[in-house]
This record gives structure tokens, C-alpha cells and sequence, in this order.
């Protein structure tokens, strides 16, 4: 009971006057709908209903149409208690009217109290999705819901009971009343924030079309009018048929409705809530089209009375319970201004056309090509079909429009690509006088590619102070460099920057076209280590296998003597895939200079076990990490047998080894890292994770098997369920030691919800599940329910633990989180002690510290043993803290 | 000497790792060493490179410029934290003032650390972040 009655006290001071005021305004309703009726028929007859019903679109309609556009520029605050006044006065009008005028006056109020009918329930609504976020509406809109229904009976009832003394026109009046009540309700609901001015900007028609699920709901909310017109008459017929006198008539229809309205209360006090919060607004939504198609078919199979219960059960027992709920839950992801501007659209001006169309249609079937009512069934049954898909495609809107609602706080950031048209050349051109280098730099880049010969621009940037605008100067040149010019080309070959030198060798090799190499040879054997250096860097850029042929032996052999660190760094990049020279790439790896041996690591394209286990050990560098890293994701699939070995030898390497696996993209790097996180430790497993995920965005065909994934998603939920329960449990623990262990414990449980959110991006869509885990961390209450309300529908439920996902990480629910992960997870957690315990028994080192930590004098005797026992522990970190505690102790 | 948990406890008081995570404070903890001072000892001089931050935990450090004082610093107080971060030159001098106890973490052991543990320079980003944040709304 306590689950399916979920009220928290601070939502009471909003949900109570809520649910009281929609009691009182059902009660005015189904005071006013009889008189309605009673009034209509008595004073123009039933063959007049069908025009009213097309009367009441058409008038309808418009009115409601134009109250959508006053809507948008008035505060919720003041239009819904102004909206209920004005009703009240055209109450007390209507009553004046009654004794002074005619047969027009009827056809008016019936058609006002149809607009009243829908313009009231609608601007309630519309208050409680103001004041509550889409976790709470998912709890407590049933609960509102069930006021309107038991408004209903009583209202239904007392009309009954005092039409034959209060007078059937004097019922108008204690309506009046009814609603005055709701009014001074309504004015106590805090509305807050939310009751700011909207724009009026566009019409309610443009707001639905602007929005694919409001398109859906308003499509959804056309066939169920539809429907129901069409179950309605095919009611009164066989109620008109079965009964001969009027008495027997309103004896039926008053039974039938009070124990249909009886069973709509109890299903909506005991079952909407639960199904909502068990099941979600998608399962919500089947009730009446479902229980409408059995109607139509009871009608066609069941002769008399007993087809036109079946027919009517669904349209009074869920339209206004269940299905009503889980609509005002579609609103939720709706932006609230778009949701203001066609809300009341939908649920007026759509209602009401379908219903004038739905009558219209049937005065056609019926008197045009005389179909029977119990045929008129085949037309229900055709429109509940297109009901039924449309739902499909609404639940998909749902979600999409919960995915926008979360994108929103993402900044979108265009993408540009520079045309080099005589505009932009002129731009860059004057980018080039810039004093800032980068700037510079950027603008000789993309100079580079343009089909112009803008040398003589360019050219003076050779004499830059810049040595990087130089080099790309020299690049973006073309070779018809001026001849006053030439000389100074010629004297950046003994420029202090070796690119710059390489550079004007090149420049100057393509100027002259020269294959020349014997001048190479020459500059290689000079003895000036800048001629060596700019010869060699050539050759390392540019250099094909003709300049690669000067590279031999004794030339190696001489650099590698000549104790200058440049000239091995370019020998290395000359070298590293020439197969001949490879030993001397093996000596160069022990080279002194760091950067020596990281061009060894870039360059060497040398595969063996040896030199495998070598860049393995280089991942323990942090100097030499992103090179041997890139290196070893090179070397692809034939690294991942180094990589199992080494993370079962090394535990030192098990950050980088997910790292490595994670640029290798095949099935066997996936299978490998989901091997190692079956076991592995909080530290470990998110690299793991992470590199999971990053093989998974890489190549969408990789395969993460789902039942590995839910084992270790249920056990991490379970880490996670352990840490609230644990942080509850020290919650009144005091002292600094505690408080170190409650942020600890605190960071490992929000460490371990990213971990969630990352094995469910391998489920599901990984940028979906960034966006929720960003909306659930928000601190931002609505934020982080429209969070909860997405992976809800978002999550499939074959897994139950998966579908109680959402409640166990609502921080703003952790009572029933406890609640609920008791029935999946351990729960013999109950004292300050018992928690110690178990932190200290578990194998997280730094709670096992921290819990460790907070051990003093007066704690028992299984906490001191176990002090006593850490002071042998293999690790550092728990034998000092031992140490300090059997000291403070 | 302090434990690893002691010194992370020390360090949570530093500004700019307020974003870090305990377990990974830890980690800072490992690479801090604790330094026992004397009265007039220098911990670095105007215009030195910067080489490391020190946390201050027992006892005054006086920060000056010349003979012109900057401000005085006591026990949580932190100086020269953007040693860890820039190559300027030191702007002030640091001279122990009484016996202190003074928790260092060295510039190159910070660097390595930040390459090892790509959390402990998100935290540190967050915190900044956080920082400048805080500067733009106050003009603002």
C-alpha cells in the first residue's frame, strides 16, 4: 500500500488544494452536464442532439481557439482564477436567461457547458504540470485524477438526489458555488517561478505543428473523440431500445454510471499510480484503445443491452482515469511555453471538431447509406487500428522530445570550412601583417592551399622573427621566388631552426629542380652539424628512395658517434622502417636523450615479443606513454596477447592497458576488456569502461555481449546501492575521520553511477546516456527528473533490476532507493559497526583506509582485531594507517 | 610524519584541489613531503624558478617583496601554488618565520602525477573553473 500511495510532505502543501479543486470542479460538471441534457431535450427534442454536437465543434472551436491566444500573454496565477470568475458570472447570466428567453438559449448552454466542461479540467491540469516535475507527476496525477472521479460520483449523486426539489435551472447556481470553492483553492497552489509571462509569439495551431509529439497527442486526442461519439450513440440506441418508458431509462443510466464511475475510482485510486510507475505512460496508454476495440466488438457479438455495457465500459471507466493521467504525463518534455500555447488547443478546439466530425459521420453512415449502429462498430474498430500505431509512434516522440529537453543545455557549435574565394584570400592577406605569430601562422596555412601565386605577399615573411611563420612561408611559396630574394633563402640554410633549414633546402631543391645528389651526399659529410642536420631532416621529410640510399652503415655509425642528439632524432626518422639498419634501432632505444628514444618508439615499424614487452614498459614512462600508447595500437590485434599478459603481471600498467586495447578496433580487444571487468577493481574498471565505449564509438559493429553487460551493470548497481545504504548508516557519525570516509564513500557511489551510465552507453545510444547522466548529476531538480522520466522509458524491462534503475538513483528519493534495492542487492548493512566491517573486510584500498582511519578507543573488539590484523597488509597505505590507529589507540 | 590519510586531509584544504577527489588526493599525498623548518629558513627567493608548492601546516611564513611585506601566511595557508601550473619567476621571497611544518609537493612529481591520473587535472580544471566563475559573476 505504502508503494502505491506515494505522497511526500512536501508536495502536500501543492498536491492537497489540487486534488480538491479538481473534486469540486468534476462535481460542477456532472451537476451541470444532467441539467444540460434534461434542459435540451425537454425543450427542443433528442432529434435535435446530432446538429447540437456539429453546433458545438463549430462554436466550440473558435472560442476555445481564440482563449489559447489570450492564454499566452497572461500569468497562470491570474488566468485561471480570472477564467473560473468569468465562468461563475456566465452562470448566474445563464439562469437570468432562463426565465426570459427561448429555445436559443438551450442550444447556447449546450454548448457552453461543453466548453466549460473541457476549458476547466484543462487549465487544472495545466496548474499541475506547472507545480510538479515529471518524477512527481508521475506519482501523484493518478491521485488527482481519483478527486475527479469521486467529484464525478457525488456530483452525479446530489444531482439525483436534489433536481426534484432545488429545480433543475437552480442547479446552475450550486455550480456556482462549486467552482467559487475551486477558485479560492486554486489561488493557494504556489506557483512560483514557473507563472512567468509567456510570449505570444505564434498561434496554438503553429505550436502543435511545431512539435512531433504534440502532433501525436492532438492526432491521438482526435481518434479517441472520434471513437467515443460513435460508442455514445451507439449507447443511447440500445439503452433507448431496451428500455420503453423515460423512468426505466434514467434508473439505468443513473446505476450504470455509478457503478461504472465505482469502478473507474477504485482502478484509478489503486492501479493508475502503480501502472504509471511500474509500467510507464507507454503500457498507460493501451488501456482505452484496447477496452474501446473489445466495446466495438461486444456490440457486434453480444445482442441487447449487454453490447452497449461493453461498448461504453472503456470510454467512462478509462478516459477520464487512467488514459487522462498518462496524457497530462506526455506533456511533460513539452517546453512549457509551447505546452501552454496548445494544450488547451488540443484538449478544446481538436476535441471538439473531432466530436462534431465523429457526429457528422455518423449522420452519414446512418442516414445516408443506413448503416445499423451495431455496424457502425467496423468504423470504430478501423479507427482504434490507426490509434494503435499511432501509439507506437507517439511512445518514439516521447522519448525524442525527453532527448531534445536534455540536449538543450548542450552548446551547438558549427562546423565551417574556409572558401578561398578573392574575399578571403584579401582577409588572410591582411591576417599576414598581424604581430601575433599564431595568427600569422594560421593565415599562411591556409594560404598554403590556395591556386593564386602569392609569393610576393609571402615572401617577406622569410624574415619573421617567428621561426614556425618562416618554415610555412617558405612552404606556401611558390619556387618563382624573385632573384633579389634568393640570397636570402640561401642564408636561412644556416638558420638557427633546423625546420627552417630543411625548409629552404627544399624550397631551393624545387626551385632548381634539382636531383643533385651528390650536393646531398656532400652536406651529409660535412663537418658542420648544421649542414649534417638540414641534409638529413631533408631526406627524413622529403627524401625518396634515391636520398634514402645515401643513408649506409658507416653514415650511421658516424651520427651515432657524433654526440649530437638532433642528428639521431632525424637519423631514427630516416631509418625506422629500413629493415637493414633495424639493430641499430634496437641500440638506438637505449639512447640517453628521452627525445632520441621517443622517435625510436615513432618511427621503429619492428614487431617482435621483444620489442613488444620493451614498449610495455615504456607505458610505465610517463615521458615515453602517448608514443609507446599509439605505438602499440599500431601494432593492432597482434598486440592484445602482450596486453593480457601484462595486465596480469603488471598491475602498474592496468590504467594504460585499457588505454592501448581502446585503439585497437576488433571484436577481440571488446572481448578482452569485458574479460578483465568481470573482476576488476573501481580504479580499474573505469579505464576499462571507458575504453569500451570508446571502441564501441569507433566501429558500431563491435559486439559487447548483453549478458555480460547486464552481469556487470547489476553488480555495479549493486556497488552503488551499497554506498547509499552505507552513507545512511554514518550519516550521524561525527568527526573528522568520518567525514573523510563519508566523502569517500560519497565519491566512490558517484563515481560508480558514471560507471553505470558508461556500460549503459554500451546498451544503449552512449550520447543518450551522456545526456541523462549529465541530467541525473544536474543540480537541477527538474533537470535531473526529466533525467529519470527518460531512462525510464528509455530502459527495457525484461531485466527488473534495470527497470527499478531510475528509482535506485533518484537522489531525491533515497528512502524509497533503499527501499526498492533491498529486494535485489544485500541488506545486512544495519550499524556504524557493520559498515566498518565491511569496508575494511572489502578490497577498496582507500575506503578499507579511510574506514580504517575512523577506529578509536571505544570501538569493539572485532574493529580493533581487524586494526591489528592490517598492520601486516601487503600494502602501504593500510599498514601505515594501522600503524596510527594502534598508536592513537 | 603524517600518514597518506593526514596529508590528504592537509590537502583538502588547498583551494585548487577542492575539486579532487580523496582518492586521488591520495596519490598528491604519496608525492608530498613533509619538511620540518626552521626560523629564517627560505623556501624560495624572488625571481627563483618556480619548483613547488608548499602547504603550510604548523607555523609562519612571511612572503615579501624586499623588506616590503606581502602578507603572512599560517597554518593551511598555500604558497606559490602556480609553480605547479607556469614557468614565471618567483614574485615574492618566503621566509619561515618560526619553527614550521610544511607540506611540499615538487613541480616535476606534480606533472608526472597529472599524466598517470587525468582526474586529478579534470579536478583541478573544475576547480579554476569554478574560480573564474566566481570572479565573472562578482563583476558582473
Amino acid at each position: 500500500m505504502n508503494r502505491i500511495i506515494d505522497i511526500r510532505p512536501t508536495e502536500l502543501r501543492r498536491l492537497m488544494p489540487l486534488v480538491m479543486a479538481y473534486t469540486l470542479i468534476l462535481s460542477s460538471i456532472y451537476v451541470l452536464k444532467p441539467a444540460r441534457n434534461a434542459l435540451f431535450l425537454d425543450q427542443l427534442g433528442i432529434a435535435q442532439l446530432p446538429y447540437v454536437l456539429i453546433l458545438v465543434a463549430l462554436i466550440g472551436g473558435g472560442i476555445s481557439s481564440l482563449y489559447s491566444k489570450l492564454m499566452g500573454s497572461m500569468r497562470l496565477n491570474r488566468l485561471i482564477p480570472g477564467t473560473f470568475i468569468a465562468l461563475i458570472a456566465h452562470l448566474a447570466i445563464f439562469r437570468y436567461l432562463f426565465t426570459v428567453s427561448g429555445g436559443w438559449i438551450y442550444y447556447l448552454f449546450y454548448v457552453w457547458v461543453n466548453l466549460y466542461g473541457v476549458l476547466a479540467v484543462s487549465l487544472l491540469w495545466l496548474l499541475a504540470n506547472a507545480v510538479f516535475d515529471a518524477r512527481e507527476a508521475r506519482r501523484l496525477f493518478g491521485f488527482i485524477g481519483t478527486g475527479g472521479i469521486a467529484g464525478s460520483v457525488v456530483g452525479g449523486l446530489f444531482t439525483g438526489w436534489a433536481a426534484n426539489w432545488l429545480g433543475t435551472e437552480n442547479l446552475l447556481l450550486i455550480s456556482a458555488g462549486l467552482i467559487a470553492a475551486s477558485t479560492g483553492l486554486v489561488c493557494t497552489v504556489p506557483v512560483g517561478t514557473l507563472s512567468v509571462k509567456a510570449s505570444t509569439e505564434g498561434g496554438a495551431l503553429q505550436a502543435v505543428m511545431s512539435s512531433a509529439l504534440l502532433k501525436r497527442i492532438a492526432g491521438m486526442g482526435a481518434l479517441v473523440a472520434v471513437v467515443a461519439v460513435v460508442a455514445d450513440i451507439q449507447f443511447n440506441e440500445i439503452v433507448n431500445a431496451a428500455f420503453e418508458t423515460k423512468d426505466e431509462k434514467t434508473a439505468f443510466f443513473g446505476r450504470f454510471f455509478a457503478y461504472l464511475n465505482g469502478f473507474s475510482f477504485v482502478f484509478q485510486l489503486l492501479m493508475t499510480p502503480w501502472i504509471l510507475k511500474r509500467f510507464g505512460v507507454g503500457c498507460a496508454l493501451f488501456f482505452l484503445p484496447v477496452s474501446m476495440a473489445l466495446g466495438a466488438w461486444g456490440v457486434l457479438l453480444m445482442a441487447g443491452l449487454w453490447g452497449g455495457v461493453a461498448v461504453k465500459v472503456g470510454d467512462v471507466g478509462f478516459r477520464h482515469s487512467i488514459h487522462k493521467a498518462a496524457i497530462e504525463v506526455l506533456f511533460l518534455p513539452v517546453p512549457s511555453e509551447l505546452k501552454k500555447r496548445s494544450k488547451v488547443f488540443i484538449d478544446t478546439t481538436v476535441d471538439n471538431l473531432a466530436t462534431g466530425l465523429g457526429a457528422l459521420v455518423v449522420l452519414i453512415l446512418q442516414a445516408g447509406f443506413g448503416v445499423l449502429y451495431p455496424h457502425l462498430s467496423f468504423f470504430s474498430l478501423g479507427l482504434v487500428a490507426v490509434w494503435l500505431w499511432n501509439l507506437v509512434r507517439l511512445r518514439r516522440a516521447y522519448v525524442d522530445a525527453f532527448r531534445v529537453a536534455l540536449d538543450r543545455r548542450e552548446i551547438q557549435i558549427d562546423d565551417f570550412r574556409v572558401q578561398l574565394d578573392g574575399a578571403v584570400i584579401a582577409v588572410l592577406v591582411q591576417a599576414l601583417k598581424s604581430e601575433n605569430p599564431r595568427h600569422v601562422a594560421y593565415a599562411l596555412e591556409l594560404l598554403g592551399t590556395a591556386d593564386e601565386d602569392l609569393t610576393s605577399e609571402i615572401a617577406p615573411l622569410i624574415q619573421h622573427a617567428d621561426a614556425d611563420v618562416q618554415r610555412l612561408a617558405l612552404l606556401a611559396m611558390r619556387p618563382s621566388l624573385p632573384v633579389d630574394l634568393q640570397p636570402l633563402v640561401r642564408g636561412l640554410l644556416r638558420d638557427e631552426n633546423t625546420d627552417v633549414r630543411v625548409e629552404a633546402l627544399h624550397f631551393l631543391r624545387r626551385q632548381t629542380l634539382s636531383a643533385d645528389l651528390e650536393a646531398l651526399r656532400h652536406d651529409l659529410q660535412d663537418g658542420d652539424p648544421k649542414i649534417r642536420t638540414t641534409a638529413l631532416g631533408y631526406i627524413s621529410r622529403y627524401g625518396k628512395a634515391r636520398e634514402k640510399g645515401l643513408i649506409d652503415k658507416a653514415f650511421v655509425e658516424s651520427v651515432l658517434g657524433s654526440g649530437v642528439p638532433e642528428e639521431r632524432v632525424l637519423l631514427v626518422r630516416v631509418i625506422g622502417n629500413m629493415k637493414e639498419l633495424a639493430p641499430f634501432l634496437l641500440e638506438l632505444r637505449r639512447d640517453a636523450d628521452a627525445e632520441v628514444v621517443r622517435e625510436v618508439i615513432r618511427s621503429f615499424d619492428y614487431r617482435s615479443a621483444e620489442y613488444t614487452a620493451w614498449l610495455l614498459d615504456r607505458l610505465a614512462e610517463p615521458r615515453y606513454r602517448i608514443d609507446a600508447r599509439n605505438a602499440l595500437a599500431k601494432m593492432g590485434e597482434a598486440a592484445l596477447p602482450a596486453l593480457k599478459t601484462a595486465w596480469d603481471s603488471s598491475p602498474r600498467l592496468r590504467l594504460q592497458i585499457p588505454r592501448v586495447a581502446a585503439e585497437i578496433p576488433v571484436q577481440r580487444a571488446v572481448d578482452f576488456l569485458l574479460d578483465k571487468l568481470k573482476n576488476a577493481s573501481s580504479g580499474d574498471s573505469l579505464a576499462l569502461i571507458q575504453a569500451l565505449c570508446k571502441l564501441r564509438v569507433s566501429d558500431s559493429r563491435l559486439h559487447c555481449d548483453e549478458d555480460r553487460v547486464d552481469r556487470i551493470l547489476m553488480a555495479q548497481a549493486g556497488v552503488y546501492y551499497e554506498m547509499t545504504r552505507l552513507l545512511q548508516i554514518f550519516e550521524s557519525a561525527r568527526g573528522k575521520a568520518f567525514a573523510l570516509l563519508k566523502q569517500a564513500l560519497r565519491e566512490y557511489r558517484d563515481g560508480t553511477l558514471e560507471q553505470i551510465f558508461l556500460l549503459l552507453g554500451l546498451q544503449y545510444s552512449l550520447g543518450d546516456m551522456y545526456r541523462a547522466y549529465l541530467g541525473i548529476v544536474s543540480s537541477d531538480k527538474t533537470k535531473r527528473a526529466n533525467a529519470l522520466e527518460f531512462l525510464d522509458n528509455v530502459l527495457d524491462r525484461h531485466h527488473e533490476w534495470k527497470a527499478i534503475l531510475p528509482v535506485l538513483i533518484d537522489a531525491d528519493a533515497v528512502e524509497d532507493a533503499l527501499s526498492y534495492g533491498r529486494n535485489f542487492f544485500r541488506d545486512d548493512l544495519r550499524t556504524c559497526e557493520d559498515g566498518m566491517l565491511y569496508l575494511i573486510d572489502g578490497n577498496e584500498l582507500w575506503l578499507k583506509a579511510c574506514a580504517l582511519n575512523c577506529v578509536d578507543a571505544g570501538d569493539s573488539a572485532a574493529l580493533i582485531a581487524r586494526v591489528q590484523a592490517c598492520r601486516t597488509h601487503a600494502h602501504p597505505l593500510i599498514t601505515e594507517t594501522a600503524e596510527r590507529v594502534v598508536e592513537r589507540l | 610524519m603524517l600518514t597518506v590519510i593526514e596529508k590528504v586531509m592537509a590537502l583538502q584544504n588547498v583551494d585548487v584541489f577542492s575539486e579532487v577527489s580523496t582518492q586521488h588526493l591520495a596519490h598528491l599525498a604519496v608525492i608530498a613531503e613533509e619538511i620540518a623548518c626552521r626560523t629564517g629558513d627560505v623556501l624560495y627567493k624572488e625571481a627563483d624558478p618556480p619548483l613547488a608548492m608548499y602547504l603550510i601546516l604548523e607555523g609562519r611564513v612571511r612572503l615579501h617583496r624586499g623588506d616590503l611585506d606581502v602578507t603572512i601566511a599560517g597554518p593551511n595557508d598555500v604558497c606559490g601554488t602556480w609553480a605547479l601550473f607556469d614557468d614565471e619567476p618567483r614574485v615574492v621571497t618566503a621566509t619561515v618565520l618560526e619553527t614550521s611544518r610544511v607540506l611540499c609537493i615538487e613541480r616535476d612529481n606534480f606533472i608526472h602525477l597529472l599524466a598517470d591520473y587525468v582526474e586529478i587535472t579534470q579536478g583541478v580544471l573544475r576547480a579554476m573553473t569554478k574560480h573564474l566563475r566566481g570572479l565573472v559573476e562578482r563583476v558582473q
